[in-house]
């Protein structure tokens, strides 16, 4: 029935995006669409906070916020709120290629918009890991033990040393086993 | 920031705008959990639901008293009062003790809220916490004549409250529909009607949750908590009783009889319901064995343990 791991946010987004009166169905499909959504969610946020802030404005905050509060007091209809929330999107991402701008206060407006509606009042919170980068830091860390070992091999016990107290410094406890060396990020 | 808020109010059908009985403050209960097993995604989502309006409620800047109950004693395998306690059955096939599995299914179920950021509630309270509240319910119901005891069990009187009161109304249900609808008592029920449901039970020999009380060893009625708990801690009178669609009968329904019968009116202003998850279309549940816990949809998911590098 399970095709893969969802993490929570996604779930959570995915229970949202429908109205909690009406049914929901479960499927692999409508669960990696939501996590699609919620991810491209996510990084319009982080964007946000990037934005160049320009002397005229294209995008309505204004309006954009009134549809918001709409969708909220119209019974809680957290489906219409994200159809909104992710319209923004497009505009925002639109401004970071230039395509659109937009004035300091509007971007305060626009960033007060999304904190309070996507953290607060949905209760979405940031992806907790990254997939690609968490590939990367295992490898690093592998490659970084295969050296240290390979200096072990070589007598070089000074340069082994300094390798495990600097990942250690990094927050990375290593326990030397006989078959090789296990290890924690904390 | 206006606090315009329309909610769609289960009793009456229609969206009704919000209007606190006592603000900024307003109560809300909701049905929690029983906890004899995983949460699945219908859980999630009927926790989700309620979490949201708490959060948008408190974003209003209203003062909210959020209330949700455990359930972890009473809720039987079948809703005419008979079968066993849903978590005594769990407990003999684990050999646990029943308040070891209510521990361990309730820690389980905070961990799983938790990681979908719902916030605690306000007030959980616990069914086995409030035996006297709900003694002293039953004893109001019986004053009131709504009630009656046969062999140490007390069960309450449907036909006898809907002579005064509409029974019903939330669900839209006819009395007499009802009837033709229900099984016949057979010879062996302590039943007057097939519609009364029990209020008190007396414990079987082998039925270990069980307390003392005026009528028997025994233990209340699964709807009879959330009558007594919601009003313990939001007052007689509370603004807001959600649920999932499939406690609006009978649990909500005996919930609104059990209040008019001992405090003489209703107690709740707005009652929501959320809708349920499908599997391709079919309905989710535990009873039909198609349901997807939440740590299945986890799994695999930020499990950062030991790693291990062998040596070539
Ligand atoms: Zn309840």
């Amino acid at each position: 029935m399970l095709e893969q791991a969802y993490g929570p946010m996604t779930i959570r987004f995915f229970i949202l995006q429908a109205h909690y009166r009406s049914t929901l169905d479960f499927s692999n499909e409508a669960l990696q669409a939501a996590e699609k959504g919620f991810m491209r969610l996510m990084k319009a946020i982080a964007q946000l906070e990037a934005l160049q802030a320009g002397s005229t404005s294209t995008l309505d905050v204004a309006e954009l916020s009134d549809r918001c509060h709409l969708a909220m007091e119209e019974d809680m209809n957290t489906a219409k709120l994200i159809g909104h929330l992710l319209s923004g999107v497009t505009q925002i991402n639109n401004v970071a290629e230039g395509k659109e701008s937009i004035t300091e206060t509007d971007l305060e407006a626009l960033k007060t918009l999304y904190q309070g509606y996507v953290f607060t009042v949905l209760g979405l919170t940031l992806p907790e890991t990254d997939s690609r980068s968490d590939e990367i830091t295992n490898d690093l860390v592998e490659l970084i033990l295969q050296l240290r070992n390979d200096a072990k091999a070589n007598r070089d016990f000074n340069t082994a040393d300094r390798i495990r107290d600097g990942l250690s410094d990094l927050g990375i406890t290593v326990k030397d086993r006989k078959d090789g060396a296990d290890w924690e990020i904390h | 920031m206006s606090k315009r808020l329309y909610i769609y109010n289960t009793l009456t059908r229609k969206k009704e705008a919000f209007d606190p009985i006592n603000p900024p403050f307003v109560g809300l209960y909701a049905c929690g959990p029983t906890v004899y097993g995983d949460a699945h995604l219908g859980h999630a989502r009927q926790a989700i639901t309620f979490d949201v309006l708490y959060r948008y409620l408190l974003f209003l800047d209203y003062k909210v008293r959020y209330v949700r109950n455990i359930t972890d004693v009473g809720h039987l395998e079948d809703d005419a009062d008979e079968g066993e306690d849903k978590i005594l059955v769990k407990a003999r096939l684990e050999s646990l003790e029943p308040m070891e599995v209510v521990q361990h299914y309730m820690n389980r179920y905070h961990l799983n809220m938790a990681s979908l950021n719902v916030l605690p509630p306000s007030i959980e309270p616990r069914a086995s916490g409030h035996i006297i509240e709900q003694q002293e319910l039953i004893v109001k119901i019986m004053e009131a004549g709504y009630a009656y005891e046969v062999n140490g069990s007390v069960y309450f009187d449907v036909n006898a409250y809907h002579e005064k009161h509409p029974y019903g109304q939330l669900s839209g249900r006819k009395i007499e529909d009802l009837l033709s609808n229900t099984r016949a008592l057979d010879g062996q029920s302590e039943k007057r009607s097939p519609l009364d449901f029990a209020l008190w039970k007396k414990a079987d020999p082998a039925h270990i949750m069980r307390w003392p009380s005026r009528w028997s060893e025994g233990y209340p009625g699964w709807h009879l908590e959330c009558s007594a708990m919601s009003t313990k801690y939001l007052g007689m009178q509370f603004d807001i009783h959600g649920g999932g669609m499939d406690l609006l009968f009978p649990h909500h329904e005996c919930e609104i009889a059990q209040n008019v019968a001992g405090y003489g009116k209703p107690s709740v202003r707005y009652w929501m319901h959320n809708n349920m998850i499908t599997i391709n279309g079919q309905k989710m549940g535990r009873s039909l064995g198609n349901f997807i816990t939440l740590d299945e949809l986890f799994a695999g998911d930020h499990t950062r343990c030991w790693n291990r590098l062998m040596v070539p």
